[in-house]
């Protein structure tokens, strides 16, 4: 179960490659969801996939080798009822 | 009721195979397919499943690039007006064909209108298309060329290598009507250098109607969205996006009804499409064969064995109207075909028909051979008792 506290997201130009990169995350046995975009981010679809934040570098490089391409990824934190959007580097 | 002998598919197929129709059931029945892309609920992301998985098929049958690159539509004539409103300008030359359906036409003389200017390629008295037209016809404004992969008046197909070839070689963007080729013909975007594809689901594909789409190339091309409205993204911004396949598909698509093609899809790829085109020119050719000697026929189009072809055959009987002639067969013999222009008047001219219209035998892979038989057996019939 991926920590609703705390996670990872990469948001999409469409959709669809969003759709497609939950495909292929699935289909390398890690673990994922679509969920709603985060209003801090401006850029993307209306879905982002969640991941556990340690996987990231793993579900980049899996969208890497498809060529589905994304609008960034982002660290997901709530703390004290407060939810921050930050950009995510390795 | 008197059994209805069908053949008229290039309308529209008439059976289909059982699974298209129980999809569509448990599209709606089954209520878990919502609105793709507009939410990460479970009936939404359902949806938007089916829709990404049926693109990935469409692509793998088109032998396009991305399966990104597939856009659904309602039909042909929609991605049509979708493409070539969306893509060439009133300073646009269009090189086209005088085989073409009004739905390719249509669009073009709005374009005319507007400024653009359009060519046509010619045909000999076979139908098939007179190659070197398309050089003589080049200009230094041309800009796209726009084909149909197969007549649906004559079923002869277009040597769309050829004229891919030609498009890069004089750097055209080559546009296709697979209307009445998709799934009879092989068809790979790459290989033939197709940069946009329109095809229609409800023909060759067995989807239901209300289905079909756009495959683009791998060339960028700048398209400006000619329908827009709610692409459940960007939601703030004043344009409409142009993502892919954003772009084509503004507002709810069709989900129930992409359902079923993709029920279509499977079953185009169970039975092979090599063994679906072989099937449909035998079912065309034993036709021919049994009626091409009756008193009086008038057959348009190549049968030569080594031409590509959708299984279509249109004739006319002397002294007949292709109304009348329809009707007859119709009424005594139960047989459904399709009389008049076949929405395509420059092929007609071309023949000489625009009065007499043509009567359109038009096969699908649910036609039996017994059915091909009775088929030539009551027009022959017909045409003694005059």
């Amino acid at each position: 179960m991926i920590d609703r506290k705390h996670y990872g997201i990469v948001a999409f130009p469409t959709s669809q490659a969003a759709a497609a990169a939950e495909a292929v995350v699935l289909e390398a046995s890690r673990e994922c969801r679509l969920i709603p975009m985060p209003e801090q981010i401006s850029a993307g679809c209306g879905l982002v996939l969640q991941t556990h934040l340690d996987d990231l570098n793993a579900v980049l490089s899996l969208l890497s080798e498809r060529s589905i391409s994304n609008d960034g990824c982002y660290e997901v934190r709530f703390e004290n009822r407060k939810k921050s959007v930050e950009e995510w580097h390795d | 009721m008197t059994e209805l002998y069908y053949f008229d598919n290039s309308a529209t197929t008439l059976k289909k195979p059982a699974a298209v129709a129980e999809a569509v059931y448990h599209a709606i029945a089954d209520g878990q397919l919502g609105n793709p892309a507009r939410g990460s609920h479970s009936a939404s992301l359902n949806a938007l499943r089916l829709t990404e998985a049926l693109r990935r098929k469409t692509a793998v049958l088109f032998g396009g690039p991305d399966a990104a690159n597939v856009a659904f539509t309602a039909n042909a004539t929609a991605s049509l007006n979708l493409v070539l409103k969306g893509l060439l300008t009133p300073a646009d030359h269009i090189i086209t064909t005088v085989t073409e359906h009004n739905a390719v036409l249509r669009p073009l003389y709005q374009l005319e209108e507007q400024g653009a200017a359009i060519s046509f390629v010619g045909v000999d008295e076979f139908g098939t298309l007179h190659y070197p037209d398309f050089s003589r016809l080049l200009r230094p404004d041309t800009r796209a060329v726009m084909v149909n992969h197969a007549s649906n008046v004559t079923g002869n197909a277009a040597d769309l290598e050829w004229i891919g070839s030609f498009c890069r070689e004089h750097g055209l963007i080559f546009i296709v009507d697979a209307s009445q080729s998709a799934g009879v013909l092989d068809i790979d975007m790459v290989k033939q250098h197709i940069d946009v594809l329109c095809f229609t689901g409800h023909k060759s594909l067995y989807g239901p109607q209300g289905t079909g789409g756009i495959c683009l190339g791998d060339r960028p091309l700048a398209f400006v969205p000619v329908v827009t409205g709610g692409s459940g993204f960007h939601s703030f911004d004043k344009q409409y996006p142009t993502q892919m396949p954003t772009l084509f598909e503004a507002g709810t698509q069709n989900v129930h009804g992409l359902a079923g093609l993709s029920a279509g899809l499977d079953y185009i790829g169970q039975k092979g499409l090599a063994a679906i085109s072989l099937q449909l020119k035998e079912l065309t050719l034993r036709f021919h064969d049994q009626i091409k000697d009756i008193p009086g026929i008038i057959l348009y189009g190549s049968f030569a064995s080594d031409v590509a072809r959708a299984p279509v055959v249109s004739l006319n009987l002397e002294g007949w109207d292709s109304g009348d002639l329809s009707d007859a067969l119709f009424m005594d013999y139960g047989i459904a075909v399709r009389p008049g222009a076949h929405c395509a008047p420059l092929i007609h001219q071309t023949f000489g028909t625009e009065k007499t219209g043509m009567v359109r035998f038009s096969f699908s892979s649910f036609n039996t051979l017994e059915e091909i038989d009775y088929a030539a057996k009551s027009l022959r019939q017909l045409a003694e008792e005059g």
